[in-house]
Formats: C-alpha cells, sequence, structure tokens
C-alpha cells in the first residue's frame, strides 16, 4: 500500500510500533537453548534455560524484541494481517535501526536478543538478504553474544538460509496449518513442499555441524538452539489428532525444537476463514500445549492420547487426566514401588516431583504428607495414590466421578462464547503444575532451579 | 533431653557457618541446637541463648566440610538457603549439615526430601533462585551521563551476590551498579573489572533523575514497544500479574 507507506527516515518510534504490532501475532518470545558465556569484550550472554524479561498486557512472556523487518509484504495468506490488498500502515527497518534497537535494549536488560520475522519485500531471498546483512552487522560489527532468532520466508534460496543459520541461534519456519489443504486454500503463496524443504536443510546442517563440532572444538555453530516452528489453531477445520500427530512427526522426523499453537485470531474478513464469535479458541490452544508438553517430557505419543474415534480432547479435562480416565485399569499407583514411567502418568504428579519420589523413596517411605511436600498437587494426584498400601481417601475408581473432580470448573462445560473467560479463570486453579505453566507462557522447559 | 540452645548469630552466610561451627562443638545434643539470625521479641523459657560472634575461619572449616562431604550441588543449596529472607534459614541449614554429615554418601544429602529440614533447604533455595532468576530477567539499567548503567531493586531474598556474575559475563565492558535498596548495599561492576559488594544508602545511590533526553527517548522505544506486542483479544492481567508479580514493577521502566 504505497499511501499507507511510512516515509523514510519517519520516526523510528512510528517504525517500531507498527513492527512490533504486526509481528505480535507470533508466539514464539522464548530465549532458550543456547547457552555461551559473554566473550569478555562483546556485549551478551546467553542463558540456556532463556530469561523472561517481561510480561506484556496478555500475560504472555516478553524476551526478545519481536519484530518484523518489513511488513510491505507481497503475499496473501487469507489469514494475516499484513497481506498485501489490506489497507493498512506500511514501514521497513533497515539494519543499522534495528542494530540500534537492538544494543540498546539489550544493555539496559530490557531483553535476551532478537527475534527478526518479516513480510515478504519483493522476493524471499531479497528479504532474506536484507535480514542476514542485519544479523551479520549485530553480530560482526556490534560484537552481539545475545540470543538471535530469525524466522526464514518458504522460497528463499538454500544458501542464503544456510549463510543466517552460522549467525543466529534459532531459525524456525511456520508450518501454518496442521494439514497440506488447509495450507492451499489459506496461504496460497505458500505450499508443503516450500516449508519443509528449508526444514529439512537446517535439520541436515545442523546434524552435520555437531559432527563436525565432534571433531574440530573450534567448528562454526550453525543454528545451536535448534528450530521450532508454529500451528495456527483453529482456522482450517482440523482435528487435534490431526495436530498432535503433526507435530509428533516434526520432533520425530525432522528434530524440532519446539512446536508452537496459536489461536487463531479473526483479524481479516474472509469467506475463507471461519467465524469465530466466542473469540479465538484459547481454551484449545492451552490443551494442546499441555499436549505436546507430554509428547516432549512424558513419554506419551499421539495415539495413545487420542483416537480416530476420539479425535479431540474432552476440553474440560486436561490430556494426562483425558488419558488417565481411559486407562483407569492401570490404577491406583503405590507410590513407594510404581516405577518412574508410571508415576510421570499420574495427574497431579510432574517430571519433578516424579524424579523427587523416586530419589527420596530410597531413603524411607513416601508418605502423603511428604508428596504434598514435594509440588505433587494432592487434590488431583490423591484419587489415583496409595502410600504403602492406603489410600488418602476412600478411592472410588469410576470415570464419571473423576472426570467431575479433575474438570477445571467441577463439571461444568463453558458454554461457547464463554470460553475466554473460562480459560482465563482456570489456567491458575487447574492445579498446573509450575513446569506446565512455563511452557505456556514462555520459559520453555526452564529448570526451576 | 538436654536443655535447649538457641545460637543467635548474624544472618550472613558466614554468621550461620560461624553459629554451625559453635553449634557442633558445644555438644549440647544436635536436637537441642535451634539457630536465630534476627533479633525476636520473645525469649524462650528453659533455652540457653548463646551469642556467636561471626567468624571467618571457623565458617571456612565449615564450608570446607561441606563441600568435601556433601558436594558441590548440596553447598550450592545452602550458600543459596543462606540468601532467603526467611528466619528459619539458620536452623534449616544446621540439622541439613547435621544430616549431610551423619550419611555414608553426604553427596545425596539434598534428596533427602523426607527431612523436614533439608526440605525446608531446598524449598528455600529455590525460592532464592527463582528471584534471582526474576530479576535476572527484570531489573532495569538506566544509562546515566557518563556512560554508568545503574538499577534499583528491592528484592526479598538477598540476591546480590546470586546475579551480579550473571551481569559482569553479560555486560563485562560497562561500568555498572545494581542497588539493592532494602538492603542498602550495591553489587559494583568496573568496566573490564571485577564485581564487588558495597553499602549504598537508599536514595544515595547515583541520581537517576540525571539520565538525559537520550535516555528518555530510549526508555520511551521500549513502552512502546511493550504497548504494541501485547494481543488485546488476549488481555489477561491476571496471568500479568501471576508472571510478574507486581512488587517488581516500581522499578521497570515499562510500568
Ligand atoms: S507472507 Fe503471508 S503470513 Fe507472512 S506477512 Fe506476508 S501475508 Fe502475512
Amino acid at each position: 500500500m504505497a499511501d499507507g507507506r511510512i516515509a523514510v527516515g519517519a520516526a523510528l518510534s512510528e517504525k517500531l510500533r507498527i513492527l512490533a504490532d504486526a509481528a505480535k501475532y507470533d508466539v514464539a518470545c522464548t530465549s532458550s537453548g543456547t547457552a555461551r558465556r559473554g566473550n569478555g569484550s562483546g556485549l551478551g550472554n546467553c542463558v540456556a534455560a532463556g530469561i523472561c524479561h517481561s510480561f506484556s498486557g496478555d500475560g504472555r512472556c516478553i524476551s526478545l524484541l519481536k519484530v518484523l523487518y518489513t511488513n510491505e509484504c507481497i503475499y496473501h495468506c487469507k489469514y494475516c494481517v499484513n497481506r498485501a490488498d489490506n489497507d493498512i500502515p506500511r514501514a521497513s527497518f533497515t539494519p543499522e535501526e534495528l542494530c540500534r534497537l537492538t544494543m540498546e535494549f539489550y544493555r539496559r536488560n530490557y531483553i535476551e536478543g532478537l527475534f527478526l520475522s518479516s513480510g515478504v519485500l519483493r522476493n524471499p531471498t531479497y528479504t532474506m538478504e536484507l535480514i542476514f546483512e542485519t544479523v551479520r552487522r549485530l553480530r560482526e560489527d556490534c560484537g552481539f553474544q545475545g540470543y538471535i532468532h530469525v524466522k526464514a520466508i518458504p522460497g528463499a534460496a538454500p544458501d542464503i538460509i544456510e549463510r543466517i543459520g552460522y549467525l543466529a541461534d534459532r531459525m524456525s519456519i511456520n508450518l501454518e496449518f496442521p494439514t497440506a489443504e488447509g495450507l492451499r486454500r489459506l496461504a496460497p503463496n505458500k505450499s508443503r513442499a516450500l516449508i519443509l524443504t528449508p526444514m529439512r536443510q537446517i535439520q541436515n546442517r545442523s546434524i552435520a555441524c555437531r559432527e563436525e563440532l565432534a571433531r574440530y572444538r573450534h567448528a562454526p555453530q550453525f543454528v545451536p538452539a535448534g528450530q521450532s516452528t508454529q500451528m495456527i489453531i483453529g482456522a482450517s477445520g482440523e482435528t487435534d489428532l490431526q495436530i498432535m500427530s503433526v507435530a509428533q512427526r516434526l520432533y520425530d522426523n525432522f528434530g524440532l525444537k519446539r512446536v508452537f499453537y496459536s489461536a487463531y485470531m479473526q483479524v481479516n474478513e474472509d469467506r475463507a476463514l471461519p467465524a469465530l464469535p466466542g473469540g479465538p479458541p484459547l481454551l484449545r490452544e492451552h490443551r494442546l500445549y499441555q499436549a505436546d508438553w507430554l509428547l516432549r517430557f512424558y513419554g506419551f505419543r499421539a495415539e495413545e492420547l487420542l483416537s480416530q474415534e476420539r479425535p479431540d480432547f474432552d476440553i474440560r479435562l486436561d490430556p494426562k487426566a483425558n488419558w488417565a480416565l481411559r486407562h483407569l485399569e492401570q490404577f491406583p499407583v503405590e507410590v513407594n514401588r510404581a516405577p518412574y514411567e508410571m508415576l510421570l502418568r499420574v495427574p497431579g504428579i510432574g517430571v519433578k516431583s516424579a524424579r523427587r519420589i523416586v530419589q527420596a523413596r530410597r531413603y524411607g517411605a513416601v508418605d502423603f504428607e511428604t508428596l504434598k511436600r514435594m509440588g505433587v498437587v494432592l487434590r488431583r494426584a490423591c484419587w489415583f495414590l496409595l502410600c504403602r498400601g492406603k489410600p488418602l481417601q476412600p478411592l472410588r475408581l469410576e470415570e464419571g466421578f473423576l472426570a467431575d473432580i479433575l474438570a477445571e470448573t467441577g463439571g461444568r462445560v463453558p458454554p461457547a462464547g464463554e470460553e475466554r473467560a473460562f480459560h482465563q479463570m482456570t489456567l491458575f486453579e487447574a492445579g498446573l503444575t509450575l513446569p506446565e505453566m512455563e511452557v505456556l507462557y514462555g520459559t520453555e522447559g526452564r529448570a526451576v532451579l | 533431653m538436654g536443655q535447649k540452645a538457641v545460637l543467635c548469630c548474624e544472618e550472613s552466610q558466614e554468621g550461620i557457618f560461624t553459629a554451625v561451627y559453635d553449634g557442633w562443638a558445644g555438644r549440647y545434643g544436635h536436637e537441642n541446637v535451634r539457630l536465630q539470625v534476627r533479633e525476636e521479641e520473645d525469649r524462650e523459657l528453659f533455652s540457653s541463648y548463646i551469642n556467636v560472634r561471626t567468624d571467618a575461619g571457623k565458617a571456612r572449616k565449615v564450608s570446607d566440610t561441606v563441600r568435601r562431604r556433601m558436594g558441590g550441588r548440596a553447598y550450592l543449596d545452602i550458600a543459596r538457603a543462606a540468601l532467603s529472607w526467611e528466619a528459619d534459614k539458620g536452623t534449616a541449614i544446621y540439622h541439613t549439615i547435621v544430616r549431610g554429615l551423619s550419611m555414608a554418601d553426604g553427596f545425596r544429602v539434598m534428596q533427602v526430601l523426607t527431612d523436614p529440614y533439608v526440605c525446608r533447604v531446598s524449598a528455600l533455595a529455590r525460592a532464592v533462585a527463582r528471584e534471582a532468576d526474576h530479576l535476572m530477567g527484570f531489573a532495569r539499567f538506566s544509562q546515566l551521563p557518563g556512560g554508568v548503567l545503574y538499577a534499583r531493586i528491592r528484592p526479598r531474598n538477598r540476591v546480590l551476590p546470586a546475579i551480579a556474575p550473571h551481569f559482569q559475563d553479560r555486560l563485562p565492558g560497562e561500568n555498572w551498579v545494581i542497588h539493592d535498596e532494602g538492603r542498602e548495599e550495591a553489587a559494583v561492576h568496573p568496566a573490564g573489572g571485577s564485581w564487588f559488594l558495597t553499602d549504598m544508602e537508599a536514595g544515595r545511590g547515583p541520581d537517576a533523575d540525571r539520565a538525559g533526553d537520550a535516555e528518555r527517548e530510549i526508555e520511551e522505544l521500549w513502552r512502546g514497544f511493550c504497548r504494541s506486542i501485547a494481543l488485546q483479544e488476549r488481555e489477561n492481567p491476571r496471568l500479568q500479574a501471576q508472571m510478574l508479580p507486581k512488587r517488581f514493577r516500581k522499578y521497570m521502566t515499562e510500568f
């Protein structure tokens, strides 16, 4: 939109407003996955667990300066506010401007680094060249050692992806939709092949690079914090099973570090897109993050959690409770004898507390009081546990009864449209363990020290 | 059962470790020992109160023993617990050390969470680490004329020794000061040098109001960014308050 374009030299604050606003729909703001000591001269280091520097009004972590390089996009992704035919203010940064913002924000401890995404200016390769120049300046001219996450644009030349990968900590390419059909319909300029090709390229280059590093300690690092991706939830009619199966394949076959889920937000009126009178499907997004956590840290498989017959989660219950209620024959579990893997499957027991139980019971029997001190959410767990053969109170291993107890409304299904308020209320009352909270709000598997 | 012994010591790690040393040497019977790290209103009857004078030599002996017999991880937990603001930290540390030294393999002491003192030390250490983590993210520097970066904090726990090494690694070439106003002390880092702790009264730090227009411009850019990045459709002040407790906000540029 030529008329909406911000003139070159316009106030930096105006550009920042436009290009941060345009980037806000990207979820990942984590700075984790790289540990890098400062080099004693430049500016910055990286902490493996990542650091959250602030939380915005929506409760999401602000860790990185998350902006688009430009929103002057030539593409027509139907769901995107920046699509070429939208009449909105447009702007582009210059590499100098981005370097200045990053360095000044970083010195004041506002941020961990830069998260640079972009619309498509002229063509993908041209845009990625501008991003490369920004990142190169930051690393080489400014001596910046902090975190850099670059989002690759599908269709950019392999050569430019590779050059950026040697400077960035993390790269990501948005999968956008769980099904190829959804992608074709809603992102006409993109295709599955255009997305998976660079994903594979980054994976292969990372593996090769790790091998080189094993041989030569000073071999250059390639995307040391790995790659991630993002899917939009609730815009293309997909099932939870389709989403989780895709996520599982990405973890298994593409070595992804993280898959992010983004509840679809209606920013454009378009017949191809669903109307969402109840607001974005935030509770569903929340359930998917919980399920993703189960895949990555609890040893669950997508096909255990969901099936063709029941392809969606019961949204009232967290996915682990969902699973437990369909496998009541495996309970109750004796805390003092159950294997670690089984402890992990008990609602209310997280990775940390399962580990603590296994360690502590070597030194004496664990009772319910100890479990509580270890951080087990007894309110949920007690229905599935025995300590030295005894339950905390008489057990009733019945699906209907337990569903009411474990449901996060006390049994009430939220009517459509009320989902949002419900979501906000329950996240905290639902007995989520802290790691579960953290995966949601940005710090990504950060160890509870 | 012997008489209760209350060892009154300074609340620093050195003070607590000296009390551990004296408590051990005093043969009061471990089950009778309690450490008091701050003035308390009421004194218990039938307890003898012993004033402990902090002694670097005794404290070093204790820390060497802890490191040797219980390992670096346990030492780190105990050292972190000693930074806690909670008054029972001394007693919990005392009995955790007793426990560790009574075990054949003291390196596993922090796993004995069935022991309430060990469990307490572990909880205190986590709380300190958590607040230190928070402040590694939430501390905000402003640049003063002359280029010094100055941050004010008011943490519950004494986190300065826990966060200063992180900032030294991150900002090696900067002159910076992090001022714990509640404790009236500051970590000071000269560019290219090593950080150190010093007393600094609240309100007596560098004058943050002297930061000039250039600084205000950067701060305004940051505030604008924070406003733009929030999704109105997902507004959730409660979640925000949970993740970023209000007590930190007073010193944060964007609030
Ligand atoms: S490429 Fe598509 S998703 Fe990206 S900015 Fe352009 S229109 Fe939006």
